[in-house]
């Protein structure tokens, strides 16, 4: 469905419901209509009609929504970035993009001479006049969003959607846990920041049935006593997360229904979900469905789902689901031949939410994106590089990596770009950094630094994570740093990473 | 360095994934991003199993166990209770 059109319906029939609220700041229907079409219509006066993205940067304010749809209005392509994203990595996304303008909703870490700031976006978008033309609009087969995720050579890449995959998710997302009338009017728990794809799965499927979307800051999250008000105060009936975020708020003994007595499910996105968790969640929330899903941002968000049952939780691992309408999933052997069920190789996901490939980056876009023909017709593929299997019942499990992409947290790391950013610091010769497992998942990274003239101290390690940070985001900062004379190697000159595994605390 | 002391800084070793001895125990955890939000959840689940000192997350701010002797104190404080 056309999500513009949708938006135009609930300013009309819901005008006065909110939208988006963080507690100091809301935003209703109305405004967000209204409030996109001025921006967006001041953005295509003064930027005409080309096809460069613009940056967003910001944290949790509701204005973020209203530049990403003043973005879709004007034509463009947003790419949104969040504040935790250090200046460095900041820069070479700006550089990368070459964004004729940043908005900005919270103030940037340096001056950048094409930003909007935060009291310009909101005096443009309240100032009286039109929307722009609806020809003006990003089409469906233009790019809505981009999202940079980490790149294995040290540089981010940009995944990019087109409006008409993100429709075809929401077509589908709507009906998770529930009919798309049953959402209306719900709150949406939303934990994720609008730089992870995982929050489109709680921003537009909100946005797309009429709910009203309450994300949680960074302070809030990291401080139990406001993160349990918060809940109590929000009364949400969705909650969209990582499984370790979910993990994190059990810890604290009032996360149950009591405290959230209107929640209906929980949907889990971005790395493996353990079936610990799962169950806990059963026991503490009775009322709730927790669903397990799915998904490479490039294939927009997520693309199979699964409710999970107490009984799954007895199993090692939970099921990752079936996939939507509209995607196939087949089994590869490296050759790219279809495997039988039951048999393990490659993931690759076919069909209608298929993204449009890498920003600027044709020879990494042909290397996984691709259209293999099937009964006649060629369909857009991806080649996930996930090591999985499907049941005969069509069930989708998934195994793990076949390459040196791990995710930590929900976040996906290629170990490479920490490697790369590792040996700019001074005196690094090699890098290898290594996840460290803990019941499946990967719990942390270690980074193996081989440095002349450094003693294996806790002041040296202190000082080198904090210059990781400097152009790293926190995540993806190794929690242990190992000093070594020599990095191990094999006999035919590879890193050896086997004995490296082997030195792993 | 008492027992506590010293229980502490083994448990932080081990969350942490960096060596903390005697000469740390004033160093700041949350400054040098040795501890996060999940670390400071398996925290309170060992000083839990180690001490048998029951502590929600909620109920303890950062500036409480902020370095590894206030942690010691805290614990050997709720244990005479």
């Amino acid at each position: 469905m056309d999500l513009f059109r949708i938006l135009s319906q609930h300013a009309q029939q819901r005008g006065h419901q909110i939208a988006v609220s963080t507690g100091e700041e809301t935003i209703t229907y109305r405004q967000l209509e209204e409030y996109s079409d001025r921006l967006a219509a001041c953005l295509l006066s003064r930027f005409g009609p080309g096809k460069e993205p613009f940056v967003v940067y910001g944290h949790k304010s509701p204005w973020m929504l209203v530049c990403f749809l003043a973005c879709a209005k004007a034509g463009r392509a947003y790419c949104p970035i969040d504040t935790s994203l250090p200046a460095q990595r900041l820069t070479e996304i700006l550089e990368e993009t070459q964004t004729p303008v940043l908005l900005c909703t919270e103030a940037l870490p340096f001056p950048h001479p094409r930003a909007f700031s935060p009291d310009t976006i909101r005096s443009l978008a309240q100032s009286p006049g039109m929307g722009p033309p609806q020809e003006a609009r990003v089409q469906p087969e233009d790019i809505f969003y981009i999202i940079f995720t980490s790149g294995s050579t040290g540089r981010p890449k940009g995944v990019q959607i087109p409006r008409r995959c993100l429709e075809n998710f929401l077509d589908w997302s709507c009906q998770l846990a529930g009919s798309r009338e049953d959402k209306a009017g719900a709150v949406f728990l939303n934990q994720a920041p609008f730089s992870f794809d995982l929050s489109v799965l709680d921003t537009y499927t909100c946005l797309f049935c009429g709910g009203t979307l309450r994300p949680m800051t960074r302070s809030i999250q990291e401080d139990y006593g406001a993160l349990m008000n918060f809940f109590q105060t929000t009364q949400g009936a969705y909650f969209v997360s990582t499984p370790s975020f979910a993990a994190l708020c059990l810890a604290d003994p009032r996360f149950c229904q009591e405290l959230l007595p209107r929640l209906r499910a929980f949907l889990f996105c971005g790395e493996t979900l353990p079936p610990s968790t799962a169950r806990a969640l059963l026991q503490r929330f009775p009322r709730c469905q927790v669903i397990n899903t799915y998904g490479p941002t490039e294939t927009t968000v997520c693309v199979t789902q699964t409710p999970i049952t107490l009984s799954m939780t007895e199993e090692q691992a939970l099921p990752v689901g079936r996939p939507k309408e509209g995607i196939t999933l087949e089994i590869w052997s490296p050759d790219g031949t279809p495997l039988p069920y039951g048999e393990q190789g490659e993931i690759v996901i076919l069909g209608d939410t298929v993204g449009a490939g890498y920003f600027r980056r044709p020879d990494m876009t042909e290397k996984v994106f691709c259209s293999p023909v099937r009964q006649g017709k060629a369909i857009p593929a991806y080649r996930t590089g996930d090591l999985g299997f499907l049941s005969p019942d069509g069930m989708l499990h998934f195994i793990g990596r076949g390459d040196h992409q791990i995710k930590l947290h929900g976040y996906r790391i290629e170990l490479g770009d920490v490697e790369e950013n590792l040996l700019k610091l001074p005196g690094v010769r090699r890098a290898v950094v290594l996840p460290q497992m803990r019941e499946g998942s990967v719990h942390a990274l270690v980074g193996f630094v081989e440095r002349e003239g450094i003693e294996d101290s806790l002041a040296a390690s202190l000082q080198m994570k904090k210059q990781l940070r400097t152009f790293l985001p926190g995540y993806m900062v190794p929690k242990k740093l190992v000093f070594l004379p020599k990095i191990p190697v094999t006999p035919n000159g590879k890193t050896d990473r086997k004995a490296l595994e082997g030195m792993l605390p | 360095m008492n027992t506590t002391q010293e229980k502490i800084l083994s448990i932080l070793s081990g969350i942490c994934g960096e060596t903390l001895e005697e000469d740390q125990l004033d160093l700041d955890l949350f400054e040098n991003d040795l501890l996060d939000s999940l670390g400071l959840v398996e925290l309170l689940v060992e000083l839990e199993s180690q001490f048998d000192v029951k502590l929600s997350p909620s109920e303890v701010s950062r500036s409480q166990i902020a370095t590894p002797r206030l942690i010691a104190d805290l614990v050997e404080s709720r244990m005479a209770q």
